[in-house]
C-alpha cells in the first residue's frame, strides 16, 4: 500500500500540492468537470425511472398500478374515451366499451416516490417511465397530473402476452355465490365465464333456483382481485397462483419482462 | 513624483478654483460674525491646511486601490478553489446581462446563449454584496448590544486602516512613518480585541470558545512573529519600509543579483510565513471560526453587511500580509526597469497570496492545541535561532573577515 | 473557564444528519458527552407492517439513503428465508456486483463527507466527484440515482445492460488510478495525520462490548466480517480477504479507521471483478414467489456501517406481522462517551466523522 511510507517535511504542503496543482491545471486548461445544467444535460440511461406515461391503447384499467403503489399516489379514474380511443383499444378493453367511463390512472407526483413498481407490475406494458424529470411547480395542485395528460400513442403497439405479476389468483367459494354475474362484468381480461352450477340452491332469501358459477381462465387472469373486490357475497377470495390447482401460469410466464 | 507631491498639488488645485471661491463665497452671503466659511477658506490657503486636504486625497486613493485589490483577491480565491476543485466557479459576468432580459422577456434558452456563460464571474462579488447589505442585521436578545456592534467596528476599521499604511512604492506611499513597519504590527494586534469582545458580546457558547481561541492564538503568535522580523530589522538597522527595501538591493549575491532578505535569514522567511497565515487566520490556522466544530466561530451571531464585512476585513488583512511580507524578505518593490515599481510590489503581492490560497485548498486545518505546540515549541526556538545568525552576519562575520583579510598581513 | 454543557446538534455541521451530541468541556477538553437520537425517527417497522412484503423494498431504501442497496438486500434476504425462496445463480452475482458497488458509493459518501470535517473541502469534492462515477454505474441497470428499489424479493429487477462490464471495469481502472493519486493529498499528508493519529481511541474488546461492528472495529485489528463468517450471497465462492488495520496492539484510532475504508474500497474492485469473471447465464428472478407467509426469519448482513440484521414475522397475511431492523450505527453512536472522553472539541468531529454516521437508520 502506498500509505506505509515515511511521513517527511515533504508531506506537510509539497506533496499534497503536487496534486492539487495538477488538478489546478487540469481543470484550467481542459474541461471541467461540472455539468452546465439548463444548457447542458447528462443522459439518463433508457432504464430511466422519470415521470410516468400511459400508453391508453394497451391500458385495460385494472387497477394494478393504484394496487401496488406504496405512497397510494396513483388513482384510477373515470374517464370519456373518444369513439376513436375506443377502436384503438386493446383486446380486453370491453370493460371500458361495457360501462360508458373508462378508468385510466391519474398521478399525484407530489406525492410519488418513482419507486417503479406501477411499471413492474403493470399486466400489459401500458404504464411506462420516461427519462422526463423537470417536474418542480410552483404550488401543490400543479403536480397533480389528470389521466390524459400522461396518454402517450405509440406507432406500433408491443403486443405483450397478460402477465400475472401478483402471483395471486382468485378462487370461488361455491356455497356462498349466488351468480350475480358481477365478477364477469368488472373482469378487465375477460377471463371469466359463467356456467353450470349447483342446481336448486337454496339463497339466504329462501327462493330457490339454478345457480350459475363464474369460472377462471387463470392463463389470461392478472391477479389484479377486482373480482374479489365487486363480489357481493364474498365468495371470491385471492390465494397463491401455486396453490390454485387449475392454473394456467407457466414457469416462464412469471419472469419474462414487460 | 511621489505619491505626496501629486496630491498636494492637486489639493492647492482644488483649494485655489473650487474650495476657496465658495467658501468665499459663503462668506459673504451671511454676515461676517459667527460665520466659519471665511475661517476656513483662509486656514486652506496655510501650509498646513493644504497637506491636510492633501493627507485626505492621498488615503483616499489608497484606500480605493486597497479595495480593488481586495476585489480582485477574493475572485481569485474563488477561482483559483473552483480550479483546484474540478469545478468552473463564479461565471456571473455582464454578458449574463442579456441572458436575464431573455428570462425577463419569457424566451427559453437556446444554444445562442451558451457564450453567456463563459464569464470570468467578477460580477458575482457585485451581486454578494447587494446580498449582504439587504439582509437583516441580527442582534441576538441577550448578547450585550453595545459590545456586540463596537466589536466588528474595531475589527474592521483596525483592518481597514492597514490599507494606508503599507507603500506600493518608495513614491507611491500614503503614510511614511519612520516607524512604518511597527505601526503595521501595532494595527495587526488591535484585531484580538475586536475578536475576543464580539465572541463575548455574542452570548454563544461557540462564539465565546471561538474568541477565546482566536485571542490564545493571536497572541501566542505575535512573539515569534516579531521576532523574525527583528532579524530584517537588525540587517537594516531601520524601521522604515524604504530603507527595509534599499538595503536589500543594495547586497549583493552572486552575478551582481540582489540578496533579497529570504535567502539569509530563510529560517525567519518561514518562521514569518507561517506566523502571518496563523496571524490573518487563514487554513491551516483557521480555528477561530472552524466551521465543522465551532460553526463560524466568533461569527456565529453576526448577519448581513456586519458578517460580510469581517470576511472583507480577513481579506484586506491577508493582502496586508502578504504585503509586509513582500516588504520584508521578498524585496518591496524592487524588480528590472521597464515594469513600474507599484506593479512589481503588486505581482510579488498576488504570487504569495496565490499561494496561500493553494494552501487553503490542499491541506485540513489542525487542531488549538497543535497549533499553541507548534508557536511555542518550534517557532519561538527557530525565530530566535534567526536572529542569532542574524546578529552573526551583521556584527561578528564583518569582523571576523576583516580579520582574516588582516591575516596574511600579520604573517 | 468553569466547566459548562455545549449542545451540539441538531442543527450542526459534525452531525451529519439530525442528532445532538451534548458535550461537557472543561476549556477544550472533553469531560462527559450525552448522545440524544430520535430526532429523524419515521417509524419505518410500523409503516412496513401496513404495507406488503414487496413494497417494503422502497422503505429500506430510504433507510440509509447513502448505503440503499445494502439495506434492501437485507430485507429481501430475511423474507426470502422466510417465504424460503431459492434466488437463481445469476441474480446472486449481480447482487452481490450491486452490493460492491453500493458499498463503494458509500464509502466514498463517507470520505467525502469526514473531509469537511477536518476543514478539508476539496476533499469533499474529490471524493464526491468520483462517487458520481458509481452513482452512474449503479443507476444504469436499476434507473434510479440513489434510491435504487433494484434488488428485489427473490432475486433482482432487471439483468444488467449490455456493455455494463466494460463500463464498470473502465470507471474501476479510473479509479483505482485516483485512489493513488489522492494517498499523497490525504493520508499521506503530514497535517492529516497530526488530526487523526491517536484521536478516538478504542480497543478491540472495548468494541465488542459496545456492540461496535464493521469497519469500526476491523479498524481495531479484529478480523471479523459478517461476509464471510455468516456468508451469503455468493461471498464464499469468491477469493477475498478482510481488510483489517490497527493503530496499535488491538486498538484503533480515526486514521486506521480511515485506512481500512480505503482498503475495502480497493477490496471491493477486486471482488467485483471476480464478479464479472464468473457470472453464469440464467434468469435473475426467482420462478415463484409467494405473497403470504408464516413464521419467522432474520437474517443479518454486513453493511457498509456495519452488523445489519431484520427480523421478520409473518402472520400468513400479505403483510409482515413484525418487522424489526438493528442498525450498526444506533449502537455506535451510542458508545461515543467512551471514545469522546479526555480529547479537543476540535477532535468532535474528526472522531464522530471517522466512525461513519448515518442517522437514517439510525433513528428508523
Amino acid at each position: 500500500m502506498s500509505s506505509d511510507r515515511e511521513i517527511g517535511i515533504m508531506d506537510i504542503i509539497v506533496n499534497p500540492m503536487k496534486v492539487t496543482l495538477k488538478q489546478f491545471f487540469k481543470s484550467t486548461f481542459g474541461k471541467p468537470t461540472t455539468v452546465m445544467y439548463p444548457l447542458e444535460r447528462r443522459d439518463p440511461p433508457p432504464t430511466y425511472r422519470g415521470m410516468n406515461a400511459v400508453i391508453w391503447d394497451l391500458c385495460i384499467g385494472c387497477g394494478i398500478c393504484g394496487e401496488v403503489c406504496p405512497n397510494k399516489c396513483l388513482k384510477m379514474k373515470p374517464t370519456e374515451l373518444s369513439d376513436e380511443e375506443q377502436d384503438r383499444a386493446w383486446y380486453g378493453s370491453h370493460l371500458a366499451k361495457r360501462k360508458n367511463k373508462a378508468e385510466r390512472p391519474a398521478i399525484n407526483f407530489g406525492h410519488c416516490m418513482f419507486c417503479g413498481f406501477c411499471e413492474d407490475y403493470c399486466p400489459t406494458g401500458a404504464m411506462t417511465m420516461t427519462d422526463f424529470y423537470e417536474l418542480a411547480d410552483t404550488n401543490r395542485e400543479g403536480l397533480i397530473y389528470p389521466a390524459r395528460s400522461m396518454k402517450v400513442e405509440l406507432e406500433d403497439l408491443p403486443q405483450l402476452p397478460l402477465t400475472n405479476y401478483m402471483m395471486e389468483s382468485p378462487v370461488l367459494d361455491v356455497d356462498p355465490c349466488i351468480g350475480c354475474s358481477k365478477c364477469v362484468d368488472n373482469c378487465p381480461t375477460n377471463c371469466i365465464i359463467m356456467d353450470e352450477g349447483p342446481q336448486n340452491k337454496t339463497l339466504k332469501s329462501g327462493k330457490t333456483r339454478n345457480v350459475e358459477n363464474p369460472y377462471f381462465d387463470y392463463t389470461i387472469c392478472i391477479g389484479c382481485s377486482t373480482c374479489v373486490k365487486v363480489c357481493p357475497a364474498d365468495c371470491l377470495h385471492m390465494e397463491p397462483i401455486s396453490n390454485s390447482s387449475s392454473s394456467g401460469l407457466s414457469e416462464e410466464g412469471a419472469t419474462t419482462e414487460a | 513624483m511621489s505619491l505626496f507631491s501629486f496630491c498636494k498639488a492637486m489639493a492647492e488645485w482644488t483649494a485655489d478654483y473650487m474650495l476657496i471661491p465658495v467658501f468665499n463665497f459663503q462668506a459673504g452671503l451671511f454676515p461676517p460674525f459667527s460665520n466659519p466659511a471665511g475661517d476656513i477658506a483662509d486656514w486652506l490657503e496655510t501650509d498646513g491646511g493644504l497637506n491636510t486636504l492633501a493627507w485626505l486625497f492621498a488615503v483616499n486613493i489608497a484606500f480605493a486601490i486597497g479595495m480593488t485589490n481586495l476585489i480582485i483577491v477574493i475572485h481569485l480565491e474563488r477561482k483559483i478553489a473552483a480550479r483546484i476543485q474540478d469545478r468552473r466557479g463564479p461565471m456571473l459576468s455582464l454578458r449574463s446581462f442579456r441572458e436575464l432580459g431573455e428570462d425577463l422577456a419569457g424566451n427559453s434558452p437556446s444554444w445562442r446563449f451558451k457564450q453567456n456563460y463563459a464569464g470570468i464571474g467578477i460580477l458575482q462579488n457585485m451581486a454578494d454584496g447587494i446580498k449582504a447589505i439587504t439582509k437583516e442585521l441580527i442582534i441576538p436578545a441577550k448578547a450585550d448590544k453595545f459590545l456586540f456592534t463596537m466589536g466588528p467596528i474595531i475589527f474592521i476599521s483596525s483592518s481597514v486602516f492597514l490599507l494606508v499604511l503599507f507603500p506600493l512604492s518608495d513614491r507611491f506611499a500614503a503614510s511614511s512613518a519612520p516607524a512604518g513597519l511597527m505601526v503595521i504590527m501595532a494595527a495587526f494586534s488591535i484585531a484580538p480585541i475586536g475578536v475576543l469582545t464580539s465572541g463575548w458580546a455574542s452570548n454563544n457558547k461557540y462564539s465565546m470558545i471561538g474568541g477565546m481561541r482566536s485571542a490564545a492564538q493571536l497572541m501566542s503568535y505575535e512573539i515569534p512573529l516579531l521576532l523574525s522580523m527583528a532579524g530584517v530589522f537588525l540587517l537594516a538597522g531601520s524601521f522604515d519600509p524604504v530603507t527595509i527595501v534599499e538595503q536589500q538591493q543594495q547586497s549583493t549575491w552572486f552575478f551582481g543579483l540582489p540578496m533579497w532578505n529570504f535567502i539569509p535569514q530563510f529560517i525567519g522567511f518561514i518562521v514569518f510565513m507561517i506566523c502571518i497565515l496563523a496571524e490573518v487566520e487563514r487554513v491551516p490556522f483557521d480555528l477561530p471560526e472552524a466551521e465543522a466544530e465551532l460553526v463560524e466561530g466568533w461569527t456565529t451571531e453576526y448577519s448581513g453587511i456586519r458578517y460580510m464585512l469581517f470576511l472583507a476585513a480577513e481579506y484586506i488583512r491577508g493582502f496586508a500580509g502578504a504585503a509586509v511580507c513582500t516588504i520584508l524578505f521578498l524585496g518591496g518593490w524592487a524588480g528590472p526597469w521597464p515594469v513600474p515599481p507599484e506593479v512589481w510590489f503588486l505581482l510579488k503581492v498576488y504570487l504569495i497570496l496565490i499561494f496561500w490560497i493553494f494552501i487553503r485548498w490542499t491541506v485540513p486545518r489542525i487542531r488549538t492545541d497543535q497549533i499553541l505546540e507548534l508557536g511555542w515549541k518550534k517557532l519561538l526556538p527557530l525565530s530566535l535561532i534567526n536572529i542569532l545568525i542574524v546578529i552573526f552576519m551583521v556584527e561578528i562575520y564583518p569582523y571576523l573577515s576583516d580579520t582574516l583579510t588582516l591575516l596574511p598581513e600579520v604573517f | 473557564m468553569a466547566e459548562m454543557w455545549i449542545s451540539m446538534g441538531p442543527q450542526h455541521p459534525m452531525t451529519h444528519g439530525l442528532w445532538t451530541l451534548k458535550v461537557k468541556v472543561d476549556g477544550e477538553t472533553i469531560v462527559d458527552a450525552d448522545p440524544e437520537l430520535g430526532y429523524l425517527h419515521r417509524s419505518v417497522e410500523k409503516m412496513g407492517e401496513r404495507r406488503k412484503y414487496f413494497m417494503n423494498t422502497t422503505l429500506t431504501d430510504r433507510l440509509c439513503y447513502a448505503s440503499s442497496t445494502t439495506w434492501t438486500h437485507c430485507y429481501a434476504l430475511s423474507v426470502e428465508e422466510l417465504m424460503e425462496v431459492e434466488v437463481p445463480q445469476r441474480a446472486q452475482y449481480i447482487r452481490t456486483i450491486m452490493l460492491e458497488l453500493q458499498r463503494l458509493a458509500s464509502h466514498l459518501m463517507w470520505a467525502g463527507a469526514y473531509m469537511p470535517d477536518l476543514g478539508h473541502i476539496t476533499g469533499a469534492l474529490y471524493f464526491w466527484r468520483d462517487r458520481e462515477l458509481f452513482l452512474n454505474l449503479l443507476e444504469a441497470p436499476s434507473g434510479s440515482r440513489l434510491l435504487y428499489n433494484y434488488i428485489r424479493i427473490g432475486g433482482v429487477k432487471r439483468d444488467l445492460p449490455d456493455g455494463f462490464e466494460q463500463k464498470t471495469e473502465r470507471i474501476l481502472k479510473l479509479f483505482e488510478q485516483r485512489l493513488d493519486e489522492y494517498a499523497d493529498l490525504f493520508e499521506n499528508s503530514k497535517i492529516f495525520r497530526m488530526r487523526t493519529e491517536d484521536v478516538g481511541k478504542f480497543t478491540a474488546a472495548q468494541a465488542q462490548n459496545l456492540g461496535i461492528t464493521g469497519p469500526n472495529l476491523r479498524g481495531c485489528g479484529t478480523k471479523f466480517d459478517l461476509r464471510e463468517h455468516d456468508t451469503y450471497e455468493i461471498y464464499d465462492e469468491i477469493d477475498w480477504d478482510i481488510q483489517t488495520r490497527e493503530a496499535g496492539p488491538g486498538y484503533s484510532d480515526c486514521f486506521s479507521r480511515y485506512m481500512v475504508r480505503i482498503d475495502e474500497m480497493r477490496e471491493s474492485i477486486k471482488i467485483i471483478r471476480e464478479c464479472f469473471k464468473k457470472m453464469p447465464a440464467g434468469p435473475t428472478m426467482a420462478s415463484k414467489i409467494p405473497v403470504r407467509a408464516t413464521g419467522e426469519a432474520f437474517r443479518r448482513t454486513e453493511d457498509s456501517r456495519g452488523e445489519a440484521l431484520m427480523y421478520v414475522v409473518g402472520d400468513g397475511s400479505d403483510r409482515p406481522y413484525r418487522w424489526k431492523i438493528k442498525s450498526p450505527m444506533f449502537t455506535t453512536i451510542s458508545a461515543c462517551p467512551h471514545y469522546l472522553k479526555g480529547y479537543k472539541v476540535a477532535d468532535i468531529p474528526a472522531i464522530m466523522g471517522s466512525i461513519d454516521i448515518c442517522i437514517g437508520e439510525t433513528d428508523k
